[in-house]
C-alpha cells in the first residue's frame, strides 16, 4: 500500500472513530436532557365529579307579623338571624299614628254597620276582617306599640329605625318548632349528585343524602335548580341561615369509552383544535427509544379533573411533562407510583 | 511558447474549479454563522459553533443518520463489488451462449434512469417480504448492472494468452479470476467502489420508497426533513457527510486516472 493511502486510511478511520466518540457524548448529554414524561391509560367511565358548595339552614314553617295599617318604626330590639323567644320584644312602632288609624278603622266599621243591610254578604264580610284588624291594633296599643314574638324562632326579616311600613308583611319569624330543612342550589349544567354530604355545625359525622330524599324544583329567580330535604334530629347549635359545608358526586348519565385527565389535553389556539401525546416506542441501534405523538381527539365533555375525548387513542398516553413536547420529540418516562 | 501555454491552462483549471470549490468553502465559513437565515456572505457577523456543539454534543439524531447512511450503503457496495467483479469476468472470459444478448440487455438496465425500474424493484422488494429493511436498498444496490457492465470492460482488457496460459497450467476458474483477472483489474475495481460509494452515499429515492422507518434514514434524507431553524446544523451535516467520501475521492483518485488512461488508451488503441 502507498504512504498516501495509509495516511488516508487512517484519516478515515480518525474520523470515524471520533464519530463514534461524539455519538457516545451526545447519546449521554441527550438521555439526561430528555423531557420526562408520565404516562396514563385509557379507561372508560361516566364523568363524575365532587363538587364543594354550601348549603343554607331554613326553618319549614315561617311565622309572618303584619300590621293592618300605616305604621312607622320608632324602636327596633332585634337584628335579622337573631333567635328569639316566645314574648320577647321585636320592634316597637309609633302609638300615635297607630291610634289614628285605629279610630279609622273604628268609624269605618261603625258606618259599615250603620249603612249594610243583613243579606248584603260582602259588607258583612269586610265588618268582620275590620273586626280582626281592630283587634289586632288593640293588642299592639295595649302592649304600648310592642310587637312580640309569638313563639320561639329565628328573625328573618325586620325593618329598620324610621321604616314607614304601610299594611305589609312587617317581620317574617322562623317557626324552627315545624321543623326545619337544608337548601342548595345546582346549576341547570351539573347532573344531580346521587349523593350529597353535607357537615352540619355541632355534628361530628357527615351527613349521607341520597338522590332519592331529596326534593328540587326550578327556581326562576337564580335560575338553578333549587334542592332541599327536611333535617331531622337536628342539634340546638343550628341556627336559620347557618351555612352547611356539603360536597356532592356528580355522575354523568352517559358512558364515555376514553377518559383521560384533564392534563393529558392540550389545546391548540392557532387552529382551535385539541391534542394529546401518545407514547411511542421504536428500536434504534442505541436501545429501545421512546417518543411522543400528536393526535387530534375531539371533547365530548369535562367534569371532575377528566375529559371524554371521541377517539381511541390505541396507546399510552402522556398526562404530565416537566416540559414543552412536540411531535415526535423523544422522551423519558417518569414511573410513577 | 510552452511556459504560457501552462500559465493558461492553469488558470483555465482555476476558473473551471471554482464552480465546484465555491459552494464548499461557503458551507465552511456558513456552518460558523449564528444566524438562523443565513444570508450569503462568507465572513459571519455572528460567529459562533452552535451547529457543531448541537450535531456532535447535543442531539445524537444527527449522527444516527450518518451512521445509517454507513450502514445503509456499505452492505450494499460491498456486495455490488462481489457481484460485479464476478459477473463481469463471467461475461469477459466465460464463452456460454446468451451471453451476447444478456450483456446487452445489461448495458441497456445500465443506462436506463433509475427512476424507471423503481417501480418493479418496488414490487420485487414487495413480493419478498424485505420492505420496510435494510434489504431492500441492500438488494438492487448489489445487483446494479452498471457495475457489471464496468467491469466486463476492464475484465476484457486482460490479456487472454495469460487466462489461456494458468488454464493449461491447471488453475481453475476461481484460482484464475483471484489471481489473475483481479490483480490486473485493480484500477477498475477502485473506480467502481468510488463510483458506486458516491453513488449511494447520495441516494435519497431509495430509502423514501423502501424503507417505511424514519429511524432508517441515511443523512442524505435529513437534508428534505430539516426546518430553517436547523440551518447551522444541516451545514454542520453537510460537511460531515462530505468528508468520508472526499476522503475516499482522494485515497482512490490514482486508481480513477489509471482507469481513465487505460479507457483512453484501449480507445485510441481502438480496443
Amino acid at each position: 500500500m502507498k504512504r498516501s493511502i495509509k495516511w488516508y486510511v487512517v484519516a478515515l478511520f480518525s474520523f470515524l472513530v471520533v464519530l463514534v466518540i461524539c455519538t457516545y457524548i451526545s447519546s449521554q448529554v441527550y438521555k439526561h436532557s430528555l423531557v420526562q414524561v408520565e404516562i396514563g391509560t385509557v379507561q372508560g367511565d361516566s364523568l363524575r365529579e365532587t363538587c364543594y358548595f354550601e348549603g343554607i339552614i331554613e326553618a319549614l314553617h315561617y311565622e309572618e307579623y303584619q300590621i293592618p295599617a300605616a305604621c312607622r318604626i320608632v324602636e327596633v330590639y332585634c337584628h335579622e338571624g337573631q333567635y328569639v323567644e316566645e314574648g320577647e320584644a321585636l320592634c316597637k312602632v309609633d302609638t300615635l299614628l297607630l291610634e289614628i288609624e285605629y279610630l279609622k278603622k273604628e268609624e269605618e266599621m261603625t258606618l259599615l254597620r250603620e249603612n249594610t243591610d243583613v243579606n248584603d254578604r260582602l259588607n258583612q264580610l269586610e265588618i268582620e276582617v275590620l273586626e280582626i284588624e281592630l283587634e289586632q291594633l288593640g293588642e299592639i296599643l295595649e302592649q304600648g306599640g310592642v310587637i312580640v314574638a309569638r313563639q320561639e324562632g329565628e328573625i328573618m326579616n325586620i325593618p329598620e329605625l324610621d321604616d314607614y311600613e304601610m299594611n305589609q308583611t312587617l317581620i317574617t319569624c322562623g317557626d324552627m318548632s315545624q321543623g326545619i330543612e337544608l337548601v342548595w342550589y345546582i346549576s341547570l349544567e351539573t347532573p344531580f349528585p346521587e349523593i350529597v354530604y353535607c357537615s352540619i355545625p355541632g355534628e361530628e359525622a357527615e351527613r349521607r343524602i341520597n338522590r332519592e330524599d331529596y326534593t328540587y324544583f326550578y327556581d326562576y329567580t337564580s335560575n338553578n335548580w333549587k334542592c332541599s330535604v327536611v333535617l331531622d334530629e337536628i342539634t340546638t347549635n343550628v341556627h336559620i341561615g347557618s351555612r352547611v359545608q356539603m360536597n356532592a358526586s356528580m355522575i354523568t348519565e352517559e358512558y364515555y369509552p376514553y377518559i383521560l385527565p384533564d392534563s393529558a389535553i392540550h389545546y391548540d389556539s392557532s387552529t382551535g383544535s385539541n391534542y394529546i401525546f401518545c407514547l411511542e416506542s421504536r428500536e434504534t441501534s442505541m436501545g429501545m427509544e421512546y417518543y411522543v405523538r400528536q393526535r387530534g381527539v375531539d371533547i365530548l365533555g369535562s367534569m371532575g379533573g377528566y375529559t371524554a375525548i371521541t377517539a381511541d387513542p390505541k396507546s399510552q398516553v402522556v398526562i404530565s411533562s416537566s416540559g414543552q413536547l412536540s411531535d415526535l420529540q423523544v422522551v423519558k418516562i417518569v414511573q410513577t407510583d | 511558447m510552452m511556459h504560457r501555454h501552462k500559465w493558461s491552462m492553469q488558470i483555465c483549471n482555476f476558473v473551471l474549479l471554482i464552480p465546484v470549490v465555491v459552494p464548499l468553502l461557503w458551507i465552511l465559513c456558513a456552518s460558523f454563522m449564528q444566524e438562523r437565515i443565513v444570508p450569503f456572505h462568507w465572513i459571519p457577523r455572528e460567529f459562533g459553533i452552535e451547529g457543531y456543539k448541537e450535531v456532535l454534543f447535543r442531539s445524537p439524531r444527527y449522527l444516527m443518520y450518518f451512521w445509517n447512511s454507513l450502514f445503509l450503503v456499505v452492505p450494499g457496495v460491498v456486495g455490488m463489488m462481489i457481484v460485479a467483479t464476478l459477473a463481469g469476468y463471467g461475461f469477459a472470459k466465460l464463452p456460454f451462449p446468451g451471453r451476447g444478448w444478456i450483456l446487452n440487455i445489461y448495458i441497456l438496465l445500465a443506462v436506463l434512469p433509475y427512476q424507471t425500474v423503481i417501480v418493479p424493484h418496488y414490487t420485487i422488494v414487495s413480493e419478498l417480504g424485505l420492505l420496510g429493511s435494510e434489504w431492500a436498498v441492500w438488494f438492487p444496490a448489489i445487483f446494479s448492472p452498471f457495475g457489471v457492465y464496468l467491469m466486463y470492460r476492464f475484465f476484457q482488457k486482460v490479456p487472454e494468452e495469460c487466462i489461456e496460459c494458468a488454464r493449461v497450467e491447471g488453475a481453475g476458474e476461481w484460482r484464475i479470476f483471484a489471481q489473475i483477472g483481479l490483480p490486473q483489474t485493480k484500477s477498475g475495481v477502485a473506480t467502481l467502489f468510488v463510483l458506486t460509494l458516491a453513488d449511494q452515499w447520495n441516494m435519497v429515492e431509495q430509502p423514501l420508497i423502501f424503507l417505511q422507518d424514519e429511524t432508517q434514514y441515511p443523512m442524505s434524507i435529513l437534508f428534505e426533513r430539516m426546518n430553517s431553524y436547523e440551518i447551522g446544523e444541516l451545514l454542520v451535516c453537510a460537511l460531515i457527510i462530505s468528508v468520508p467520501i472526499l476522503i475516499i475521492f482522494a485515497m482512490s483518485r490514482h486508481a480513477l486516472s489509471d482507469s481513465m488512461d487505460a479507457i483512453v488508451f484501449r480507445k485510441e488503441k481502438g480496443v
